[in-house]
């Protein structure tokens, strides 16, 4: 086999890879010929020497073809996407958190502070009465009795309170979330 | 020799001779192929992955006979990995030699 010939049947088997890296490779197989041209072989002889041009095609496809289209896709598929919020999102986003969100978000944080008053008052009249039976025999029963029964209304009260806080708080932190979902993934 | 056992450690060879210095193509086969029996097309698709990742580049040089020639250099990325690969290649060849001479721990 000459050089004409190795090269052709090269190119022939590298067929699948793209043009320019045939090109490539073709263009380095035939400096390796004409350095052995230069160092006095004859092309029958590097021929041999660079081994079966089947093979050789082989290792050019097993090395590089797949891999390197693989890496570019997967590089294209991690890169997150990032859109340009479009106005319509940028529209709902706004007038849902000044109209819808807003307003509900401090109504419920007057609930809650009312709740608190409430409770606080619950637990101030619970103390009083209970002072109150000290010194006072005659209202001795009712005032105990319902001491306790503020004491116990206030407890339940603060359990409210807490829950309440709780689930604002997570309500909150959601719709934050929701906000920001919608701004960058649109409706 | 089993062609298995070669391809492994052919990047291996490779690295190396080109620590030595830029070399072309046609140098490194003739530098391995001295040593190992193979054939001079076998650094070609590994000289073009090395270059397609980044351990070694690649520049033209005018040759005193023929045309410019395309000559390979080390990259600091190249120096890394050879140093790696030397080591495991240290590692598995000690493990393999007291495994086949039974020497036990």
């Amino acid at each position: 086999m000459n050089r004409v010939e190795y090269i052709n049947k090269l190119k022939s088997e590298l067929g699948s890879m793209a043009y320019n890296d045939v090109t490539e490779i073709i263009n380095d197989i035939e400096d390796h010929f004409a350095a052995g041209i230069a160092a006095g072989k004859s092309e029958e002889v590097i021929a041999e020497g660079l081994g079966n041009p089947v093979d050789l095609a082989k290792e050019y496809k097993d090395g590089m073809d797949l891999p390197k289209i693989l890496r570019k896709k997967v590089e294209v598929a991690s890169k997150p996407a990032v859109n340009q919020p479009t106005s319509g999102t940028v529209c709902f986003c706004i007038l849902m958190t000044v109209f819808v969100a807003i307003p509900t978000w401090f109504t419920l944080l007057a609930i809650i502070l009312g709740i608190f008053v409430i409770e606080l008052s619950l637990l101030a009249g619970a103390i009083g009465l209970l002072v109150a039976c000290w010194g006072n025999g005659a209202f001795l029963l009712p005032s105990l009795l319902g001491g306790i029964t503020l004491a116990l209304l206030s407890v339940t009260g603060y359990a409210i309170l807490y829950f309440a806080i709780k689930y604002f708080m997570i309500a909150t932190k959601a719709y934050i979330r929701f906000i920001k979902h919608t701004w960058h993934n649109g409706l | 020799m089993n062609n298995q056992f070669k391809k492994g450690v052919l990047d291996l060879c490779v690295l190396t001779i080109l620590s030595k210095g830029d070399s072309y193509g046609y140098d490194v086969a003739d530098t391995l192929s001295q040593k190992i029996q193979l054939s001079d097309g076998t650094v070609y698709p590994i000289l073009r992955k090395l270059a397609s990742d980044g351990y070694v580049s690649t520049y033209l040089k005018e040759s005193q006979n023929g045309p410019p020639r395309k000559y390979y250099h080390l990259t600091d990325e190249g120096k890394k990995l050879l140093v790696e690969e030397k080591n495991d290649w240290d590692t598995f060849t000690k493990a393999v030699k007291e495994i086949l001479e039974g020497i036990e721990e």
